[in-house]
């Protein structure tokens, strides 16, 4: 007979982020030397690697580090000292809390499940990114190398999310007409970037996402400079939906395009390519196209157009604050830049 | 547009007194918001199906302004919420009221 049961038992208490960072630290390395000794799968991939004129696109042979031959290696080794002691920590404060189904869902099926959560997939997600980089970089990989910077990172995104409960979401989204230099970071607005990516950066981003971009978008990131990058964050356990998330950020892409246009004073607005929505723990959140437009013809942007972007931002944001019906305003300011017609720009327009 | 009637009238004028830089120009961006509203109006009562294109491209640019310009009024306070419910097109109408008002003093 199956039984539901709520586990670990007892009232939750706040986990300590630097003690679980170091427990799942030690449980991620005794996994990762755990595996070392299993020979790898390979599977073939699509690389883009910088060269002298612009990006090329290379098949190149990679390990595949979610082949079942891994999954069950992991489940003999996962029981170690590390994953215990980390497990522990979490099940004795109640935290963490799983409904579990079964004939008999205890504590070790509880841990199991914690375990992928905490140490398999940050662990596999940093193998997996430091296995694209060094593709990019060299064409080659080395088996289970892993950089310690990706680990770090990924660790932070587990306590974020676990320990923390907050779930922060990037979105990435080419904006045409834009004229940056290579390497360029302008800060509009700490959760809002405009960015143009150095070719390394691209050609990484490429070799995880090139498959969300149609091979004749010409508002694609190889197509186009600027990359608007925006990011907020919110509490996990909160159901939030998936078009509440895109709401928000295409909120956020019209607040930027509101300054840009209002800043250069173009007769069209900057037009948007397919943005796509990212969360920690490279998780693919979602992605949307709405603007068929061209945009205006190149415009750069000065030290001085930044600021007073930055400025008009400030304005509003704090605007918005005392009254939310300006929020209306620029929804329809957004809807009036991403329609294609005459007519509907016009209707978006003069409510 | 808030309440009833002379909604075009309403439209045009409270758009001026908010899109207006110079006293001068006030009638200009009067005209282009007559201009516009019978456009809209068109558009979207199905008789002028293919709007200008121009005419499209001005509505957006004087939208950006008049966001641009209320977020000015509110910072400087000029804009009174109260009793308008947080409404934006309530508070202007009392605005272009309070400017008139005190014009003609």
């Amino acid at each position: 007979m199956e039984v539901t049961k709520v586990l670990p038992p007892g009232e939750e208490q706040d986990l300590d982020s630097k003690e679980l960072a170091k427990l799942i630290r030690k449980a991620i390395y005794r996994t990762l030397a755990d595996l070392k000794k299993l020979s790898l799968p390979q599977k073939t991939c699509t690389v883009y690697r910088p060269d002298e004129s612009s990006l090329g696109c290379y098949d190149i042979k990679s390990p595949s580090y979610r082949e079942d031959v891994i999954w069950l290696r992991i489940n003999k080794i996962w029981r170690s000292e590390e994953s215990i002691t980390l497990t522990d920590y979490i099940w004795k404060r109640g935290a963490l809390k799983l409904t579990l189904t079964g004939q008999n869902p205890d504590k070790d099926v509880w841990a199991f499940n914690t375990y992928h959560k905490l140490v398999r997939e940050p662990l596999l997600v940093a193998l997996e990114s430091t296995t694209r980089e060094r593709l990019v970089d060299y064409g080659a990989f080395e088996e289970w190398a892993v950089d310690e910077e990706k680990i770090e990172e990924a660790i932070r995104d587990a306590v974020n999310l676990y320990g923390k409960h907050r779930r922060f979401v990037t979105a990435f989204c080419p904006l045409s007409s834009l004229s940056l230099l290579p390497g360029t970071c302008l800060e509009i607005a700490p959760d809002i970037k405009l960015k143009r990516w150095t070719p390394r950066n691209l050609s990484v981003f490429l070799s995880r996402h090139s498959h969300e971009f149609l091979w004749d978008d010409f508002k694609a990131p190889y197509c186009i400079e600027a990359i608007a990058e925006v990011s907020f964050s919110f509490k996990a356990r909160k159901k939030v939906q998936q078009n509440s998330v895109t709401s928000m950020v295409q909120d956020l892409l019209d607040l930027l395009k509101w300054v840009l246009f209002v800043s250069l004073n173009q007769e069209r607005p900057v037009a948007e390519g397919t943005c796509l929505i990212k969360c920690e723990l490279d998780v693919r959140m979602g992605r949307f196209r709405r603007d068929e437009n061209i945009g205006p013809s190149d415009c750069s942007l000065d030290k001085q157009t930044v600021n007073r972007c930055t400025e008009l931002l400030q304005d509003f944001r704090s605007a918005a604050k005392q009254v939310p019906d300006l929020n209306k305003s620029l929804w329809h300011f957004g809807r009036s830049c991403v329609a294609t017609l005459p007519r509907d720009i016009q209707l978006e327009s003069a409510i | 547009m808030p309440g009833r009637g002379d909604s075009r009238y309403r439209f045009c004028l409270h758009g001026a007194a908010i899109l207006s830089t110079k006293p001068h120009n006030g009638e200009d961006v009067f005209n282009t918001l007559q201009e516009i509203y019978d456009k809209r109006s068109g558009a979207a009562h199905g008789s002028n199906a293919s709007a200008d294109e121009k005419i499209a491209i001005d509505s957006r640019r004087l939208l950006a302004k008049a966001i641009h310009t209320i977020v000015d009024l509110i910072q400087d306070k000029k804009l009174n919420f109260s009793q308008v419910n947080g409404k934006i097109a309530k508070a202007v109408e009392r605005y272009v009221r309070f400017k008139v008002t005190s014009c003609s003093q």
